[in-house]
């Protein structure tokens, strides 16, 4: 009986809760590398690892829901990842002309 | 088995992999070019689930522009190489960090397999394979709803684009602003450096003369020229 479900469930396609749990993974990842990276080019990259996973997670549901504004919501949270990315590393150039280097943990002149 | 899961399946453990690489390459060079594996697995994941339009912007986007800008940021600022600090760390990493980390997967995880149930309301009609076939085509589909339903937002989205280019122009700009001159370094940074330069010559010296191997003449002279060449490098860096 086991054998045939899991037959079926192969015939059928990974479901949508597969595609939420490789989200959920990619998404932890990029929160931990966030975490333990002191390289604020590489904190970025994980930024949009973790932008990657939810649009995943929303192709998924958007699916699942027969809705295609999903996808819509994908194309603007692209949108809104690339004006980040572009300001953001404008940041990092600023930073890095007046100072030796870009180590998030040293930049903690504005703290109190 | 199905062809779909032998792509989630494939692709999944490749992005799953190279996010991995990502976060704990020591070099940010190779973490660009794991992400930009991992985006593009992402987007086969994309055409997995007929989200055409989607595979073909990620691509487009992520990594024809995005990791090229990345790249472009990495070795115009020179931090093409691993900080020891951060590979210390990288082989450390703090407990607290590694046990939130896997708490919150955990509890994803567990949410995802046990608590989650769809929502029971009417499900949307736009998506469905047949009004995308009636409309055309995924694109068609797309477009059909984001020049109607979305358009207000996506008119929005080019301000936002727009303020994003003012704000990038006006931080990375050269010429006198509160950021400083050029795209090279500031003065003080030039002069951090060498003194930096500076100390790690002195403390070889200092190694030397513990070991009473070399005349305090020959080194000095040796340290008075490597002083004037770093003031040379750093005088045409300016």
């Amino acid at each position: 009986m086991i054998v045939a479900a899991v037959g079926d469930a192969l015939k059928a396609g990974p479901s949508d809760n597969a595609y939420l749990v490789l989200a959920t993974l990619i998404f932890a990842i990029g929160g931990v590398g966030f975490l333990i990276r002191k390289n604020a080019l590489v904190m970025f990259m994980c930024i949009e690892l973790m932008l990657n996973a939810v649009n995943l997670a929303l192709v998924a549901f958007g699916r699942k829901l027969t809705d295609i504004d999903g996808q819509i919501l994908v194309f603007f949270v692209l949108v809104v990842a690339a004006a980040e990315v572009m300001v953001g590393l404008a940041i990092l150039v600023a930073i890095f002309r007046r100072r030796a280097e870009a180590n998030a943990d040293d930049l903690d002149s504005m703290s109190g | 088995m199905s062809a779909e899961w032998i792509l989630y399946i494939v692709f999944g453990a490749l992005a799953l992999g190279c996010a991995f690489g990502v976060v704990f390459a020591p070099n940010p060079v190779h973490s660009a070019l794991y992400l930009v594996a991992t985006l593009l697995s992402i987007a086969i994941l994309f055409l997995a689930q007929s989200a055409y339009f989607l595979s073909a912007v990620q691509i487009i986007v992520y990594t024809g522009a995005i990791v090229v800008l990345f790249l472009f940021v990495i070795m115009l600022l020179g931090i093409d190489s691993p900080d020891p600090d951060e590979v210390d760390r990288l082989r450390n990493p703090g407990t607290v960090v590694v046990v939130a980390g896997v708490v919150v997967v955990f509890f994803l995880l567990v949410q995802l397999a046990v608590g989650f149930s769809w929502p029971a309301g009417v499900p949307g009609t736009t998506g469905s394979a047949e009004a995308q076939a009636a409309a055309g085509g995924n694109v068609q589909a797309i477009s059909e709803v984001l020049f109607t339903k979305f358009l207000l937002p996506f008119e929005v989205t080019s301000f936002l684009l727009i303020a994003g280019v003012i704000g990038a122009v006006v931080l990375a700009r050269r010429g006198r602003g509160v950021f400083g001159a050029g795209i090279g370094r500031s003065r003080e940074v030039v002069e951090e450096l060498r003194r930096r330069s500076e100390s790690a010559a002195g403390a070889e010296e200092a190694a030397e003369v513990a070991a009473g191997a070399a005349a305090d003449a020959a080194a000095a002279d040796a340290d008075a020229a490597a002083a004037e060449s770093v003031g040379a490098v750093s005088e045409e860096e300016r």
